[in-house]
């Protein structure tokens, strides 16, 4: 039995108890009268008290009937096994709210059909049950991909094969399983003032353990509890069956430097899960690359197939990562796509990594030595040609040298590292200006190489680039030391090299190399002023001098998005012979803070359902902008506008408008395209993956799923072992209300009559 | 002469609200007698005590005045009306001043039963002593507590209804004991009029009740009295009509009883109707009139029942001779 309002019931049934009460009651207040006829009151009292206790039973039960029967009526009784072969529950109207599971775990394959096809079968078969049953009924259909946007309603079903063919015509999304945001729309639905009646919501979904960890389902069971507060009855079935056979998952694709540049090689790693039943052997991983065409090409983009890479068997829950270096042949954007062979759940086996390869790094080299009569007795002609031997940038890095003069004057934004030479300070009047704008450049997440001289001026950096703490530089300087006897001269400590990209030059046998490398003079530091806070992070040694004070010789800062490196020494081998280290150390040190402090690429690859957004610069600002998605042609390009307020005036971010793109329910890789008026056009890729939590395809227990939703009031059906019965049989959902109300009256009636007829109200 | 609205004015007094604000016993009586009176198309003063007989052939010396006129006109005969003796009618009634005769229905205007049968009695009496019949008293409880003898003296009024106004009903019934007693006392034969509502007690005795009652009345019978019983009752004790939980507390001490009235209407009133009707079965089968009589019921039904009983006494002494 079900009511809408099951206090209400509570509270009439403990009423029905009132007729007994006020009959107990009244045995104790009486009026007194004196009587002389007693002997014939007591003649009749005698002849007929069985007769009347009978009647006084018989009073008091219609009176307690219709107290329950009214109780009933006003708790809105919504029926029973019983009553729902009765036919007079028709037309009484209820909300019914189906909830499909669209997520991509079920597309589980069993036996030649999917979960997903099992569900919408059984779906379909109660829609039709109930349009037979009831036709008055508010229907609303969501699927858990699009909760906001329901598939039908909330409306009565006229049309009942029209909407059986378009919920036939469902796939699985490529979403992961999200009945929070269901249950909350199916609670506005509910809360529509059209909804009356029963309410009553249906989920079919395969409920994995993976999704009903009660430490994330916190949301899900105050959402759930608030449906119940409403009266809504709720019918679980659940579709989760173990994996039988392989299911390997693309659990990650991510690129490991900040950027990735043409030509050189990239970094890649892949991790695969295997959430299969057994650790059998996988396939292997077969690698794609979609990247711009050479000029003069047919198509805009070409396509590559790059080595597959073997994967060992994985045990069972287990993963395996692979290393792969990728070289991406032309700067523009370029997606990775990693495939693994189709298993019992095929959508997770690829994944993809949208990248934005650039032609190469730009570095500003602030040579603190522009006065120089012989090119080789710059500050900067070893650190340049470290970064670019060629002078042609083929190697992935375009240097530009300035003085420091021209340093106020340059916009920093365009590179993606800032190394300051020897440089003495700022030119005077713009110290402050141009530290601020350096500040805000590495905050911002660009990359800051500072390496000491004979020209810097300390007071300068202590009071600017130091700042007491605040600056990117990490520690306050003091003068530079001198070794004392140059047939002793110091060097960098094996022992004190962090283990940090950075330095990983001098980690493991190549420690040995530090022998060979003799530092002359440094430039010392206050080790005490180390200073730590929001913006400018406390500074890490990596490595040390081997001098008495075991002083510091390379500092990394995070600063703000950005970092720091700042190496005690000079950038030319005026005060070491690090240069000509046959270890070659100096320059892999070189490139590998290159690649620490260059600037991160933006992200580009998220989950399936992550927005895509972009900002517009301000060459792109009159661009048409349009987005494809991985399912087109079948579904059509896509026009984004500008993101705008209510009046219609863009809305900034980062002081620029951007464009977004809601629902990115697909896996795949999404290409926009900014068309310019001078018909020029600019492309981007953004990868959406498939959440690999969703491949554990672990069923959840009905304990785990009452944990998950927080209560265990609602019809369960395990659809791995047996067949699905009509959901509606207990006849909840019909109302009787009208009905109670009839047999109140009917009973006050009998009531009456039979008052009378027993005499004990007067006619 | 009266007239008509003096008519009207008298005939109110037989209305029980309104006896029920006169205190005064004996003015009741004779203003509920007036009123009767003035209501009958003739005189009752001919006719009640001075009976015709039959005709005989006239003698010399026969008092002229009472030679019949109307046959010497018809027939041309002369013939002499002859009338029986002139006796006074000796009338005794007995009033019940048990406990039972307390009770009067709920309101300022009603009187008890003992009220009202007192009223009976002293009207009868005013009416029987206003026609020079004499006329006596007994009342009783579970004793006689008072008896004045019968007579016609002008004063006895006043004694009867003295002797009414001091009693108050508080004890129980006895009364076949004092019916017995009262016959012995009443010895010259004449008219018994019992006055009573009859209810017994509850105790054993009750369920011989009415025999008991009958043996009594069969003791007047027995000394050739004309016995009639006037049964009062309260409109209340005839109808039932009560209603919520009431506690009923027998007078005379008869018991306690709480009940839904409405629930035992029906079977009390049949107990009350049985009762009356076996009373009255058997005060037939036994030449006893008998008259049951509601404390709402206008004092002439009572009065009525009074003469229409004594003519009929005496058409059956007629029919004796």
């Amino acid at each position: 039995m079900a009511f809408f309002h099951p206090l209400i019931f509570a509270t009439g049934a403990a009423a029905a108890a009132a007729p007994i009460i006020i009959h107990l009651l009244n045995r104790r207040r009486f009026k007194i009268r004196d009587w002389a006829a007693m002997k014939f009151l007591l003649d009749a009292m005698r002849k007929n008290r069985r007769r009347i206790q009978i009647e006084e039973i018989i009073l008091m039960a219609i009176r307690t009937l219709a107290i329950l029967m009214l109780a009933l009526a006003i708790a809105r009784f919504t029926g029973c096994a019983a009553l729902n072969k009765l036919t007079f529950g028709k037309g009484t109207s209820q909300t019914v709210v189906y909830v499909l599971d669209d997520s991509y775990s079920m597309g589980q394959k069993i036996s030649g059909s999917t979960l997903f096809n099992l569900a919408l079968t059984d779906m379909t078969e109660q829609l039709r049950k109930r349009h037979q049953v009831d036709q008055t009924e508010r229907v609303v259909v969501l699927t858990t991909s699009r909760p906001d946007d329901p598939l039908f309603g909330p409306a009565n079903v006229t049309e009942i094969e029209s909407l059986i063919n378009k919920i036939k015509a469902l796939q699985p999304s490529d979403m992961r399983t999200s009945l929070e945001g269901s249950l909350s729309a199916a609670r506005k639905a509910f809360e529509d003032p059209q909804a009356q009646g029963a309410r009553k919501i249906c989920i079919f979904s395969d409920f994995r353990r993976s999704d009903l960890d009660p430490k994330q389902t916190e949301n899900l069971r105050l959402t759930f509890k608030s449906l119940e507060q409403i009266g809504v009855s709720t019918s679980v079935v659940n579709y989760g069956r173990p994996c039988r056979g392989t299911n390997l998952t693309m659990q990650s694709i991510e690129l490991m430097d900040k950027s990735a540049v043409a030509g050189r090689p990239s970094r890649i790693a892949f991790t695969v899960r295997n959430n299969g039943a057994s650790s059998s052997a996988a396939g292997p991983l077969q690698l794609s690359l979609r990247y711009p065409a050479p000029a003069g090409s047919k198509d805009k983009y070409a396509a590559m197939s790059l080595p597959s890479q073997k994967i060992p068997a994985i045990d069972p829950a287990g993963t395996h990562r692979i290393e792969y270096n990728v070289t991406p042949p032309a700067a523009g954007p370029t997606v990775l796509t990693a495939s693994l062979e189709e298993d019992e759940l095929s959508l997770d086996n690829s994944a993809s990594l949208s990248l934005d390869v650039k032609d190469a790094f730009k570095v500003l080299v602030v040579d603190g030595r522009p006065d120089y009569a012989d090119p080789l007795e710059s500050e900067s002609i070893f650190f340049r040609t470290v970064l670019d031997p060629n002078d042609t940038g083929d190697k992935g890095c375009k240097p530009e040298v300035i003085t420091p003069e021209v340093l106020p004057g340059t916009r920093l934004g365009e590179y993606d590292l800032v190394a300051l030479l020897n440089v003495a300070q700022f030119p005077p009047g713009s110290e402050e200006a141009t530290t601020k704008v350096l500040e805000e450049y590495v905050a911002g997440g660009g990359g800051l190489m500072i390496f000491a001289g004979d020209r810097l001026n300390i007071e300068f950096y202590n009071k600017y680039l130091y700042a007491d703490g605040s600056g990117p530089a990490p520690y306050k300087l003091l003068n530079p030391l001198t070794c004392p006897d140059k047939r002793k001269p110091w060097s960098i400590d094996a022992s004190s090299i962090a283990n940090d990209h950075a330095v990983r030059t001098f980690l493991g046998p190549r420690s040995a190399l530090l022998e060979g490398i003799h530092i002359y003079t440094f430039q010392a530091c206050d080790q005490g002023s180390a200073k730590s806070g929001t913006v400018a992070k406390a500074p890490r040694v990596l490595a040390r001098f081997t001098d008495s004070n075991t002083s510091p010789a390379i500092i990394a800062r995070p600063y703000g998005k950005g970092g720091v490196v700042m190496v005690m020494t000079t950038a030319c081998p005026r005060w070491h012979d690090w240069i000509s280290d046959p270890g070659m150390t100096y320059v892999e040190f070189v490139m590998d803070c290159l690649n620490m402090l260059v600037r991160q690429q933006r992200e580009f690859t998220e989950l399936v359902g992550r927005k895509i957004q972009t900002e517009l610069a301000d060459d792109l600002k009159d661009a048409v902008v349009t987005l494809m998605t991985p399912r087109y042609p079948k579904v059509d390009i896509l026009n984004l506008q500008p993101v705008s307020d209510k009046d219609g005036k863009p809305i900034l971010r980062d002081n620029k408008p951007f464009v977004q793109y809601d629902n990115p329910l697909y896996a795949g890789y999404y290409a926009m395209m900014f068309s310019l008026p001078d018909k020029t056009t600019r492309e981007m890729f953004f990868s959406r993956n498939p959440d690999p939590v969703e491949g554990e395809l672990a069923p959840g227990r009905p304990e785990e799923i009452q944990a998950a939703l927080g209560s265990s009031r609602f019809e369960y059906v395990d659809r791995s072992g047996s067949s699905l019965r009509d959901m509606f049989a207990s006849g909840e959902g019909k109302e009787y209300w009208i009905w109670a109300i009839c047999a109140v009256l009917a009973l006050l009636g009998v009531e009456v009559f039979l008052g009378q007829r027993f005499g004990h109200y007067t006619n | 002469m009266v007239t008509e609205q003096e008519k009207l004015e008298l005939h109110k007094y037989l209305d029980p609200r309104v006896l029920a604000k006169i205190s005064r016993l004996d003015l009741l009586a004779r203003l509920v007698v007036e009123g009767f009176i003035s209501g009958l198309h003739k005189s009752p003063f001919h006719g009640f005590s001075v009976e015709f007989a039959s005709h005989r052939e006239y003698v010399p010396g026969d008092d002229l005045k009472h030679l019949d006129w109307k046959v010497q006109a018809k027939t041309d005969r002369l013939v002499i009306k002859q009338y029986e003796e002139e006796t006074n009618l000796k009338s005794t009634f007995i009033v019940d001043v048990s406990e039972s005769m307390r009770y009067k229905r709920d309101g300022k205007e009603s009187l008890t039963k003992y009220h009202y049968a007192c009223a009976v009695a002293a009207s009868l009496a005013h009416l029987l002593l206003h026609q020079q019949d004499s006329c006596g008293l007994a009342v009783f409880d579970d004793a006689l507590k008072a008896y004045v003898p019968s007579s016609s003296n002008t004063n006895q009024i006043k004694s009867i209804c003295h002797a009414l106004d001091v009693q108050q009903p508080k004890a129980k019934t006895a009364i076949e004991p004092i019916l017995h007693a009262i016959a012995e006392k009443v010895s010259r034969r004449g008219m018994i009029c019992l006055v009573s509502d009859l209810f017994p007690g509850t105790g054993p005795e009750a369920d011989n009740h009415i025999d008991s009652l009958l043996r009594g009345l069969q003791h007047f019978r027995h000394y050739d009295h004309e016995v009639m019983v006037l049964h009062i009752m309260d409109e209340d004790e005839l109808d039932f009509s009560f209603q919520g939980n009431t506690m009923f507390n027998g007078l005379e001490a008869t018991g306690r009883l709480t009940i839904e009235p409405r629930s035992l209407r029906e079977a009390y009133l049949t107990e009350v109707d049985n009762f009356c009707r076996e009373v009255k079965r058997k005060c037939v089968a036994n030449r006893i009139d008998y008259k049951r009589i509601s404390t709402a019921d206008y004092l002439d039904a009572a009065l009525c029942s009074f003469l229409a009983a004594r003519a009929a006494a005496a058409r059956k002494a007629s029919a004796k001779r």
